[in-house]
């Protein structure tokens, strides 16, 4: 670009000169009609090319956090002063297409109304547009959406300014979930566990057992710095507590790309979400500790804790994670899990789509813990298979399928089969089945593992 | 007005070899291959979408050197002249140069505006922004209408005015001296405004 604007500005330079030597040579007097044009023309684009656009957008968006299917407006008030040419501005989402988080832009905002891309002419004088674009949030996530580019080119080419700037706008879409307040049985673990005794189920007291060695997981809040100087084997120490409370369950999701079949803003992984939060909202109003880890492990985890701060942990937790694309190496838990595991004995709750042999090949890898051959399980886990087949045979035939539910292949019955035997399998379809049902369905088999 | 813009684009370039063979005794044949080969830029420019200004490029250069060839310096050095053009007729060759160099500001201004509707089609654009385009058209048109009449006053001015007895020759070569040297300053400049650009 830089060249082509040189090339114009040398030949608008070079074209009087050279028809001024023309007109002095040929003695035409009449030759300086073309010369004064060019003149001015010079004289114009030299005038017009030095003054520099000043572009000023101010930027508002109506909300900043919303749930997935609602809308949100982005309001632009755009002000040029000086310049003489066309400016292209681009306001979000569009501003962030050339960045490499993109993808997700595209799959998670669409532009319902307006347009974030507009083109306008700058003439003499000032320019003063406003322009509202509509954004509908499909999926959950934090965006950052106060990134403004402009693109100027000047009339006569004598200039091209490319620039950006960020207004630190930032919108979280927060996943949907249902709040279920009737209906869904009895919950109550069957274990009565007294507040006063030292149980290892719920969440840390204040009461002092002992001091131990530090191990992943363990808040660094208990860590006992003066016990852990002293140490003579220079070993990180740590102080624990009691623990009271009901019963712990984990949502262990599964974040593999059999999980994304489907649509970006509309498969296992989205619904599963959906149910976590669901099913924890109920779970936490019956006082249960809720925690959560991802397989593969990404970093991303809850430690188990119960009341509506929990609640809002997992929220921010589950805003975060996306489904991996690479082979992750498989059969690895975080040792914070383990732990979590071996000291509250908690219910597991895994969400996966075994869609495949492959699938359970992957699940056994995680939930076998034995030697070479031997499956020694983590606990009784309870697997919530969330089917795609409905959801992609939407996606493929749309209005032609007259009905949307496909309900469960018996392919995957016999899939369940390879399953350990202490697992329990539910298969839940979206398309066929609400949250509230299954959640009703869950609740006697979360009570049998309680 | 984008079409308005590409077809005084195309067509403006023509007018000094139009002048040259209907106002002025000049041989046709050489008139013909301007006229061809100013043309074929025009055409070939608009084909391939860029180059369409390089047609009033072309005709202003070459119809300025066929005047050059005809009359003046040359002609009196070489006693060969191409052709024979009568003074009542140069206003118009005049006239018809300048509006080659106003086609070729107007080629310019369509490609600009031809490069934004294929980026606008590339990132989604509302299509009723073309306007814009369309204003910018507008304005080269008008912006380029007014430096042509102007021109035209400033020279019929120049002719009128006798308040500086000056032959034209010799403001013509001061005028190329002093170009020459705000050229020089300019070009000192330009790096800076390259580096901006």
């Amino acid at each position: 670009m830089v060249k082509e604007v040189a090339r114009s500005y040398f030949t608008l330079l070079a074209i009087p000169i050279v028809l001024s030597v023309l007109a002095f040579i040929g003695t035409a007097k009449e030759l300086l009609i073309p010369v004064i044009f060019s003149v001015l023309m010079v004289t114009l684009a030299l005038y017009t090319g030095g003054d520099e656009p000043q572009v000023s957008v101010e930027l508002a968006l109506s909300r900043d956090r919303v749930f997935t299917g609602d809308e949100v407006e982005v309001k632009a008030r755009v002000r040029v002063k000086g310049g003489f040419g066309l400016l292209s501005i681009a306001l979000p989402p569009a501003s962030y297409r050339d960045s490499k988080d993109y993808a997700r832009y595209a799959e998670s905002l669409e532009v319902t109304r307006g347009n974030s891309v507009h083109v306008v002419f700058k003439g003499f004088r000032d320019l003063d547009r406003e322009y509202v674009v509509r954004v509908k949030a499909l999926r959950r996530g934090r965006f950052e959406l106060g990134l403004v580019k402009y693109t100027y080119h000047h009339m006569f080419g004598m200039r091209v300014i490319e620039d950006s700037w960020d207004e630190g706008l930032r919108l979280t879409v927060l996943p949907r979930y249902r709040v279920i307040r009737r209906g869904v049985g009895r919950v109550k673990p069957s274990l009565v566990t007294p507040r006063v005794t030292p149980i290892r189920l719920g969440p840390h007291s204040t009461d002092f057992i002992e001091v131990r060695e530090y191990a992943p997981g363990d808040p660094f809040k208990f860590i006992n710095w003066k016990a852990s100087a002293r140490s003579t084997q220079g070993k990180l120490l740590s102080n624990e507590y009691e623990r009271e409370g009901l019963r712990t369950v984990v949502f262990l999701i599964d974040v593999s790309e059999g999980m994304r079949y489907g649509l970006p803003h509309e498969n296992p992984l989205e619904y599963s979400i959906y149910l976590i939060l669901s099913l924890a909202k109920a779970l936490i109003r019956y006082g249960y500790n809720i925690g959560l880890w991802t397989l593969p492990n990404t970093g991303i985890y809850v430690i188990p804790s119960s009341g509506q701060t929990q609640f809002y942990r997992l929220l921010n937790a589950l805003l975060i994670i996306e489904g991996i694309r690479e082979s992750a190496p498989e059969g690895y838990l975080d040792p914070g899990l383990l732990r979590v595991i071996a000291e509250t004995k908690p219910i597991l709750i895994l969400l996966t789509n075994i869609a495949d042999g492959q699938s359970v090949r992957r699940l056994r890898s995680y939930l076998c813990r034995g030697d070479e051959g031997r499956c020694r399980g983590l606990g009784r886990v309870l697997i919530i298979d969330v089917t795609h087949g409905s959801i992609t045979h939407r996606e493929l035939l749309g209005e032609y399928m007259v009905t949307p539910c496909l309900g469960v292949t018996p392919s995957r019955a016999r899939l369940y089969r390879a399953l350990p035997r202490w697992t329990q399998v539910v298969t839940w379809d979206p398309l066929c089945e609400g949250v509230g049902s299954l959640v009703a369905r869950l609740m006697p088999r979360i009570r049998w593992l309680s | 007005m984008r079409v308005a813009s590409l077809a005084l684009a195309l067509l403006l370039p023509l007018t000094p070899f139009l002048t040259l063979q209907f106002l002025v005794k000049y041989p046709s044949i050489i008139v013909y291959v301007g006229l061809v080969i100013v043309a074929l830029v025009g055409v070939v420019g608009w084909v391939r979408g860029r180059g369409v200004g390089y047609a009033g490029l072309a005709s202003a250069l070459i119809s300025s050197l066929l005047v050059a060839l005809s009359m003046g310096y040359i002609p009196y050095l070489t006693h060969f002249t191409l052709g024979t053009i009568k003074p009542s007729t140069l206003p118009y060759l005049g006239v018809s140069i300048a509006a080659s160099l106003y086609a070729h500001f107007l080629g310019n201004a369509y490609e600009a505006s031809k490069r934004f509707e294929a980026a606008m089609r590339k990132y989604g654009h509302d299509p009723r922004e073309a306007r814009e385009l369309d204003a910018m058209n507008t304005w080269a048109i008008a912006v380029g209408g007014v430096l042509l009449a102007v021109s035209l006053a400033l020279y019929a001015l120049m002719r009128v005015a006798t308040v500086l007895e000056l032959p034209p020759m010799l403001v013509l070569a001061v005028f190329i001296v002093v170009y020459l040297a705000l050229m020089a300053i300019v070009m000192v400049h330009s790096a800076t405004i390259r580096g901006k650009a």
